[in-house]
């Protein structure tokens, strides 16, 4: 959970992340044994619940964003073999 | 000193059980499978893996630890349960480092079959990768903690029934390892390959040296039934 937190506070988490947070939390609440650990995630889950337009302001905006650019990364054999990549996963 | 036996409801069937046992005993002699991976029948309960929740009376406890009382209403086999242990096994997964088809005890791992059981396809939680160190310096036993789900079995295993203390854990929570009482290793200890210890590991973290892959695919424990068939045979030819 702190990982997925981390990442949505430096605003590279997405809509997914929020739910997956929600869902853990549920699960470490109802399955927990001592009082602590079925409180624990209580700071996560209130605020989800009351404030959830704190954590949505820091979404990454795009739905899925890319590590590199293919096209950048392939420019060099487009260049060699003078022919532009087509297929499923293009984006021309 | 004979006792009244107690009638409990798990999803809705009527259970006879003996006053003095917990949930997950009177459900299994019953034929009604509740999943487990830190149980073992014989050893003392352990309430760690949390697999084994169920609701009693409307709220979550742990079966293997909760002993039964007249008219226990229990729910064993829900959506909403079975998620739950979705997610601890998916949790369980990404902690450590589970190389499923590279490890000798699959086909004979209680961890995999229960992802199975549960329809874990694949993890999609992000993996922790956290180091986890491996002690092979014993002649005939290893210890590969990146497949420890911290059970806690080898632990009262050694304790309850080889009476040597070899194992216990340390740290607390993510931090949390098996530990061995030796200083250089397993190999400093008394521990020997006839040991309880040594087969009792659901997964393949506390393994026998040599004995891999003997058991062709196909002839494995789980490879033909889903973990727990056996206890629910109990009860369809009950």
């Amino acid at each position: 959970m702190h990982e997925i937190l981390t990442e949505i506070t430096v605003g590279s988490g997405d809509i997914e992340s929020l739910d997956l947070l929600m869902e853990l939390g549920e699960v470490i609440k109802d399955t927990s044994q001592c009082g602590l650990g079925q409180t624990a995630a209580d700071p996560i889950l209130t605020t989800l619940k009351n404030l959830p337009g704190l954590y949505e302001a820091r979404l990454a905006s795009d739905d899925f964003v890319p590590a590199f650019s293919i096209d950048e990364a392939l420019a060099e054999a487009c260049a060699i073999t003078g022919q532009k990549p087509h297929g499923k996963g293009s984006r021309r | 000193m004979s006792q009244e036996p107690v009638m409990i409801f798990i999803d809705d069937i009527e259970v006879e059980a003996d006053p003095d046992v917990t949930i997950i005993r009177a459900a299994d002699a019953a034929g009604i499978y509740i999943p487990r991976l830190c149980f073992h029948p014989d050893l003392p309960p352990g309430g760690h893996c949390r697999l084994c929740t169920v609701t009693v009376n409307g709220r979550p406890q742990s079966a293997c630890t909760f002993p039964v009382s007249d008219g226990l209403f229990i729910e064993n086999n829900t959506d909403e349960l079975n998620a739950y242990r979705r997610d601890i096994v998916e949790m369980l997964f990404v902690e450590g480092n589970h190389h499923c088809p590279a490890c000798e005890a699959s086909g004979n791992c209680e961890l995999q079959a229960m992802a199975y059981r549960l329809g874990l396809v694949a993890p999609t939680m992000p993996y922790l990768r956290r180091p986890r160190e491996l002690d092979a310096s014993h002649k005939d036993v290893y210890i590969d903690r990146d497949r420890c789900i911290l059970c806690n079995r080898c632990v009262r295993a050694s304790e309850e029934i080889d009476g040597k203390y070899v194992f216990g854990l340390q740290g607390r929570g993510i931090h949390q390892r098996i530990a061995v009482d030796g200083e250089h290793g397993l190999a400093d200890t008394d521990m020997t390959v006839t040991d309880r210890a040594a087969e009792i590991c659901p997964t393949g973290c506390l393994t026998v040296k040599r004995q891999g892959w003997t058991t062709p695919v196909g002839q494995r424990p789980y490879d033909l039934h889903p973990i727990g068939t056996d206890i629910e045979e109990r009860r369809s030819t009950a």
